[in-house]
């Protein structure tokens, strides 16, 4: 007989007894049966929250029976989804239940495998290491990366706040980098385009039907219902071009001449808004001087697109003026893509500025936003204020400052002069740069921890790898979004947890902190913060969960030019803060940094609607859609590949300075003949996400280690390519 | 109590052995690894299963040689710490749910957590008056839960069965999943030998769902 065992029950049994349970009450099919028969609300619950298929956090209810997820629609009242979410905040929900998920706090070994640990050793251990590094090298050397979500922007800048490091940064360096830079420094921030009440819109390389935000594509369909003319500029015919009423096949890296081009023509025909330039401008004298010299023929040379389409266009935006826009993109064209991308985004700014559409119907409008409450500073002492620099901050003055630039992080650990780095919720080393070069310099640093849902190739990376719950089954700090009219918003948890040792990141760096002996930072907890937050909004805890968003009363003041957040305090078609940067104070053209030849081809990228960046790669219900539909192949212009021998679904090698890849290729006629195209979202890597694993190849393998100048961007199209048919 | 089991019921036997299998399929202890690596485990287990009636012959054991083997190999299998795995949980064997009232798009797809499985012994544990503790951090549909919750039932013979078919029809994934990392595992073998007890106990082929 088996010898007798100690017992670690798994149940905790008071007087059981089986004598109650029926046989059908045993048999699961019969009991979900009739468990399923019920949908009386006492089972149904419709719980509000927000989405996180992508990073527009769209508004979402969820509703669920018997704690699990039964159904999602998009929340009415949210400004971004206005009762709609799209394919990928349906799919990405799968994320709760799947296998593929981080269950347990995970550390590598000296063997480079990963084994579970303790929540209490992960705590320990991280906070001496961290303890040790800071002590050794000091906070300059530590640093945070992750892509922003409300409850990371609040706890991870206060725990960086709390070690005493200015080290935070954000995913945009590979997303609207250059643009934000562009407009900072001449209209004071980025607006957003008013498209529902546009009478004339045009996109550079932004795709509405490809990177969905389900409220914009609702606007530009009102727009185009009134009849708004819609002219989309993209080397591909995109997914928002059946919108559109032209289609300008541009040369890639090429946008800055056309809208100097089109500001050309704007001043020569004195077609811009000189009463706004009058008075809310400054150095329009230098800026019309330096852009006599880009003519539209000028402009047809670089981009391919006549002269007499680009006086067309210009004329037709200045006919409506003020209710015509550029509108101004993310990532697009001009986000993080070319050496030219920050003095585009500049330059798109100032056109817009020209039609003098700021805070006007159908034009640029500044949202608001509303004064969050603040948790009271004599209960819950905050960190002293951090007074060393950023990295990165000296190198590249014009980028965001709160946003930094996150692939100084590598850049510097190869340097040995970065020891440490949290990433939260950030896929860097696959999404912010070449994956291997973040490989080698990340391989420099002392300790790297990783806080997510699934093992990406950056967690892989890491030393330490803590899993939160998924973003449906935890609550996330209240956030304020901003716009015409300001909305209050919570994220909470809506299912039951289904892993149950994943923490949510509020008590990960409150947990990480106390182990650090700077617990005195983080006495609080996220309830206590929510609370503080909403306080001065006249909101009770109970309408905030029972509502999830809440529209405020206030409302943006239309035809009311707001004080432009320059150093003049005007638009700045002369800047100072480029000429004390090292570069022209007016805009100017810069050629992209590397031009194909007749034998090879530019390597762009963009969104599909099915997917977020990398993110969602591994739900098996998107990925399937990817099957289907081959949507992972390489885009060639049918012409150019047909010269080349190349048919439908050959496969090809795709070879750069940096890498050489295999992949299928689509025909198509919707492509410039210069470029190949290679949508964003694959070449995963981690043997940890199998669904997604192997599918496509990652574009950003071919892309070179650089920065960009001006904003530090990463200059994602900067590669040329060459493309042969190889073998299967 | 005598070392053989003499005068144990069949029942308590039963309970006993498969209380034994609910601890294996926790984690690794040292006291867990000292019993299966007991020069006489094998002719313990045959003796018990004898004892039982039930005319199954133990495969070779391939017993892990410490401790640490013994952990790599749980964890390689089961934890999902390397990957491929076979989860522990019968959620990830079956559809997620069999409501047809369910509007998402993965709700009767297979390989996922927290499926009608989980919800129903969270059920049956709720109706047993029973709580999962709070050390043991799993979902209610973990193998060890079930087998733990199986010897509720070894008295009434209709209740053991009724159970058994619910919960225990997806062994044989288990099974499969783990030949698919490894042919010579321990757990492999003895994943089989409880395969075989449960076709043993329910009389008939025990089919997936």
């Amino acid at each position: 007989m088996l010898k007798p065992i100690s017992r670690r029950s798994f149940i905790k049994a008071s007087a059981a007894t089986a004598a109650v349970i029926s046989l059908s009450s045993l048999d699961t099919n019969e009991w979900t049966k009739a468990k399923a028969a019920s949908t009386n609300d006492a089972v149904i619950k419709k719980i509000p929250s927000t989405c996180n298929g992508c990073s527009s956090l769209c508004g979402i209810i969820v509703y669920t029976k018997n704690g699990r997820l039964w159904k999602l629609e998009g929340h009415p009242d949210h400004p971004r989804s206005k009762g709609k979410i799209c394919a990928r905040g349906h799919g990405y929900a799968t994320l709760a239940y799947s296998a593929d998920r981080l269950t347990k706090p995970m550390k590598k070994m000296s063997s480079g495998e990963f084994e579970p640990i303790s929540w209490d050793q992960a705590y320990s251990e991280i906070a001496e290491k961290m303890n040790t590094i800071l002590n050794k090298y000091g906070p300059e050397t530590v640093s945070l990366i992750e892509d922003p979500r409300p409850t990371g922007k609040f706890y991870s800048k206060r725990f960086l706040e709390a070690i005493g490091s200015p080290n935070y940064y954000t995913h945009h360096v590979a997303c609207s980098h250059a643009r934000d830079s562009g407009f900072d420094h001449t209209i004071g921030g980025v607006p957003s385009a008013d498209i529902a009440n546009s009478k004339y819109i045009m996109f550079i390389g932004r795709s509405y039907g490809d990177a969905i935000r389900p409220a914009s594509i609702m606007a530009l369909s009102k727009a185009k219902s009134e009849g708004a003319t819609v002219v989309i500029v993209d080397p591909r015919y995109n997914n928002t071009a059946p919108f559109a009423d032209e289609w300008l096949a541009i040369r890639p890296g090429t946008d800055l001449a056309l809208v100097l081009a089109m500001s050309h023509v704007l001043i020569k025909e004195d077609l811009y808004d000189k009463t706004f330039i009058r008075d809310h401008s400054i150095g329009f004298d230098e800026f019309k001087k330096g852009i006599e010299e880009y003519t539209p023929s000028w402009a047809e040379e670089i981009t391919g697109i006549k002269k007499e389409t680009i006086e067309k266009v210009a004329r037709g935006m200045a006919a409506v003026k003020p209710q015509a826009v550029i509108e101004q993109s993310w990532r697009g064209a001009f986000g993080c893509n070319y050496a030219n991308s920050t003095e585009t985004g500049r330059a798109v700014a100032l056109f817009n500025a020209m039609l003098g559409n700021i805070q006007q119907k159908g034009g640029f409008i500044f949202g608001i936003g509303a004064s969050k409450g603040k948790l009271d500073s004599t209960k819950h002492p905050n960190p002293p204020e951090v007074t060393i620099g950023k990295v990165g901050q000296k190198e590249f003055p014009l980028a965001r400052a709160g946003r930094g630039v996150a692939n100084i992080v590598p850049l510097r650990a190869k340097e040995g002069k970065m020891r440490a780095v949290i990433f939260n919720h950030s896929n860097a080393a696959l999404g912010y740069a070449n994956p291997q070069y973040m490989k080698e310099a990340l391989a420099e640093l002392d300790l790297i921890v990783s806080i997510d849902v699934q093992m990406s190739e950056t967690a892989l990376l890491s030393d330490y790898v803590l899993p939160e719950p998924s973003y449906i089954e935890r609550d996330d700090v209240i956030e304020v979004v901003s716009g015409s009219k300001p909305s209050v918003v919570m994220r909470q948890q809506t299912i039951d947890k289904v892993h149950p040792e994943t923490v949510p990141q509020d008590v990960i760096f409150t947990e990480i902190a106390k182990a650090m002996r700077l617990g005195q930072y983080f006495n609080f907890t996220i309830g206590n913060l929510n609370e503080a937050i909403i306080a001065p909004l006249g909101i009770s805890m109970k309408e905030m969960k029972e509502k999830g968003t809440i529209v405020l009363d206030e409302k943006v003041e239309l035809g009311k030019v707001p004080k432009i957040k320059t150093p003049s305090g005007k638009v700045e078609f002369y800047s100072e803060t480029f000429k004390e940067a090292g570069f022209s104070p007016v805009v100017k053209w810069i050629p992209p940094l590397v031009m194909p030849t007749k034998d090879t081809f530019r390597l762009t990228t963009g969104k599909q609607a099915i997917h977020s960046h990398t993110q969602t790669a591994n739900v098996p219900y998107l990925m399937q859609i990817t099957k289907d539909y081959g949507l992972e192949r390489l885009w060639m212009n049918r012409k150019v590949a047909e010269k080349r021998g190349i048919k439908e679904n050959d496969f090809v090698e795709v070879k750069s300075k940096m890498a050489t890849s295999k992949v299928q290729v689509m025909l198509t006629d919707r492509l410039h003949p210069e470029t190949v195209y290679i949508p964003s979202h694959y070449g995963i890597t981690s043997k940890y996400l199998k669904t997604a694993k192997g599918i496509g190849f990652g574009y950003m393998e071919h892309v070179p280690f650089h920065f960009e100048p001006m904003s530090g961007h990463t200059m994602i199209h900067e590669v040329i390519v060459e493309v042969r048919k190889v073998d299967e | 109590m005598t070392d053989r089991g003499d005068d144990m019921t069949k029942d308590e036997l039963l309970k006993n052995l498969f209380l034994f299998f609910s601890e294996l399929y926790k984690e690794p202890t040292e006291e867990m690894f000292d019993v299966i690596s007991d020069e006489f485990f094998q002719r313990d287990l045959t003796e018990q299963l004898a004892l039982l009636n039930f005319d199954i012959q133990l495969e070779k054991l391939y017993k892990p040689m410490s401790l640490l083997e013994m952990k790599w190999e749980y964890e390689k299998l089961f934890s999902g710490s390397t990957k491929p795995y076979v989860p522990l949980y019968e959620s990830f064997y079956k559809v997620w749910t069999t409501d047809q009232t369910a509007k998402l798009p993965f709700a009767h797809q297979k390989g996922l957590f927290m499926g009608d499985a989980a919800w129903h012994m969270r059920f049956l544990l709720e109706e047993l008056d029973i709580e999962l503790s709070e050390e043991c951090n799993v979902m209610p549909d973990h193998l060890a839960v079930i087998l733990e919750v199986l010897t509720f039932f070894i008295e009434n013979e209709k209740q053991m069965e009724a159970f058994i078919l619910s919960h225990l029809d997806w062994l044989s994934e288990l099974i499969n999943g783990m030949k698919n990392i490894t042919n010579t595992s321990f757990y492999l073998t003895m994943t089989e030998l409880l395969e075989e007890i449960i076709k043993v106990l329910v009389k008939e082929e025990v089919t997936i769902c």
